[in-house]
């Protein structure tokens, strides 16, 4: 079963890229790349639907994202500044996904890793993944299903 | 024109600032969350738009609407609801309980200040979003 | 591929003299970014590419886009809110009045591109104008050169950043559908409206006449000779009484004497000044 389409997930981040990264200059996010997680961001989805929406990315990615979202040079981001923003990113992309899933659902607060080994998804199967390149760094969405229902 | 920023994220409410500074803005305040946006209403110092984030720690956007609508002093208060909550449904339920616009994110600076001239709060000509007539049919340019 | 210099610059003349407006040097990254977007909707490959094809050729249609894409406007619902509130005070009123013995009301946006004005005026008919629901045959038609945006137009689907763009909330959750990724056009809207592709240098064919025509922001990007001629034309295709509109900075002043100013409201349309030939 799928729910969501490579596109569907590709069109929506890079939308949420293109409004929230792309007003200061920052290049647009591009489909393909490698893996990346120093920063890993999810919310929980649960309802109708259950699981869980991840963004990762590297910790450049992350660092200049915080920088372009706060307006403030890279130099003064602090790992406080960095969990806020990448967890309103998945947030915004969380409930854009909510809205693309069987409803009605609730969203989670975003909870936010730093430096962790990908989180292991226990009893959730993967449901979509799409790789991103920003400006050669890796940002990843991945949507997971919790098992428990179907 | 006063506005109070309703939002758990801090680089949001920064970003809001911006786009809020640009739209003419005199004075903004910033809540992280509905209880504190309470709070600081309570102070006496009532803004002529509120832009009310939904999914929210302690008290969320909605319960905060519905608070604001229940104080007399408090229904003039202009509300927009600025979230990722899309359903349909969510944005009816965001209407009837008081909101009077609801801008989904993400959304460019464009929209907001367009939401804020449909609620009667003119930007000025450099924010760029106006145009016909009271610009001389200029359009503006992303600052 | 990104913008280079030189492109930059072609793009900087062309909406120095298309808009008036003058894009920063420093605006690079927004040819980028917005051009970039423009170029996948068009089915390019990326702004280089779309530039380059804008190089090659002179393209009234592509260098609108281009300079709609990099002004603020381009994709309002609503856009200068305005004509709207004329149409649906005073020019709807009136033409409905007018029509009553037909009960037939033909309405056409010029320069459609994605459908945002069309589906605007759809709105306005079934919010303020109930009673023509029933009996009455109304026809809303979006034209465009392109026939990529005509399609888009027809599908009525647009994106969250489209459907933020000076649509009331209130009226989005009455007339549109949330499907997928998408707001999607409802019956109330699709059911009037029709799109198909025109060029509106070349003749007209199979047009009717229309109580209101909105060519907006068009204008601008056709020579003195074909202006004036698009206007002689638009005139003749007004029915008797109808309205037309054109963009708030544009005028047939000096290029065309078959069209009457209507000032009202702090805005202005315009009618046919000879009646029916």
């Amino acid at each position: 079963m799928t729910l969501l389409s490579t596109e569907e997930v590709a069109q929506l981040t890079q939308e949420i890229w293109s409004a929230l990264l792309a007003p200061n200059g920052t290049p647009q996010l591009e489909v393909g790349g490698a893996a990346g997680h120093e920063f890993q961001a999810l919310t929980n989805i649960s309802g109708e639907w259950n699981g869980t929406v991840c963004v990762s990315c590297s910790r450049t990615a992350a660092m200049r994202a915080t920088s372009v979202m706060f307006d403030i040079p890279e130099s003064e981001v602090t790992t406080t500044d960095v969990v806020d923003a990448v967890g309103e990113l998945v947030n915004v992309v969380g409930g854009n996904i909510k809205a693309l899933l069987p409803g009605p659902t609730v969203l989670s607060l975003p909870n936010v890793l730093e430096g962790e080994p990908p989180v292991h998804m226990d009893n959730l199967e993967l449901e979509q993944e799409v790789r991103f390149s920003w400006m050669a760094e890796p940002v990843v969405v991945s949507v997971w299903a919790s098992n428990a229902d179907d | 024109m006063k506005v109070l920023v309703v939002d758990d994220s801090r680089a949001m409410r920064s970003l809001l600032r911006r786009i809020l500074t640009r739209a003419g803005a005199d004075e903004i305040q910033e809540a992280g969350d509905g209880r504190e946006a309470v709070e600081l209403l309570e102070t006496g110092n009532v803004p002529d738009v509120a832009l009310v984030d939904w999914n929210m720690p302690v008290m969320n956007g909605l319960e905060l609407i519905t608070t604001m609508r229940r104080r007399a002093e408090w229904r003039r208060v202009a509300i927009i609801m600025v979230t990722t909550e899309s359903e349909q449904s969510q944005v009816v339920r965001a209407l009837a309980a008081g909101a009077h616009e609801y801008l989904i994110k993400p959304f460019d600076e464009y929209s907001l200040i367009e939401k804020l001239e449909m609620l009667g709060f003119q930007a000025p000509a450099s924010a760029g979003a106006g145009s016909g007539p009271a610009l001389s049919g200029q359009k503006g340019i992303e600052p | 591929m990104s913008v280079a210099r030189e492109e930059f610059v072609f793009v900087q003349q062309l909406v120095r003299q298309k808009s008036a407006i003058v894009l920063s040097d420093d605006k690079d990254y927004l040819v980028e970014s917005r051009l970039g977007s423009l170029a996948h909707k068009l089915g390019m490959d990326d702004a280089g590419g779309l530039v380059c094809t804008l190089r090659s050729r002179r393209d009234p249609d592509l260098e609108r886009q281009v300079v709609e894409a990099l002004t603020t406007n381009e994709t309002s619902w609503f856009r200068d809110r305005r004509p709207f509130d004329v149409l649906t005070n005073r020019v709807l009123p009136e033409m409905i009045k007018a029509n009553s013995t037909t009960r037939r009301l033909r309405i056409w946006s010029a320069a459609c591109a994605s459908g945002q004005e069309l589906y605007s005026i759809a709105m306005v008919l079934d919010e303020h104008f109930p009673e023509l629901r029933q009996g009455w045959h109304v026809e809303l038609l979006g034209t465009d050169l392109n026939e990529e945006m005509v399609r888009r137009a027809s599908a009525g689907s647009f994106t969250t950043l489209e459907i933020n763009r000076g649509l009331p909330a209130s009226l989005m959750v009455r007339y549109f559908v949330h499907e997928g990724a998408s707001w999607t056009a409802g019956p109330a809207l699709r059911d009037r409206a029709r799109f198909r592709s025109l060029n509106l240098a070349a003749p007209w064919e199979d047009l009717p006449r229309f109580d209101v025509i909105f060519l907006r922001n068009v204008l601008i990007y056709f020579d003195v000779t074909t202006k004036a001629d698009i206007l002689k034309r638009a005139a003749r295709q007004l029915a008797p009484g109808g309205a037309l509109f054109l963009g708030a900075a544009e005028t047939p002043n000096g290029l065309c004497d078959d069209l009457a100013p209507v000032p009202v409201d702090g805005t202005v349309y315009y009618r046919a000044k000879k009646g029916e030939p």
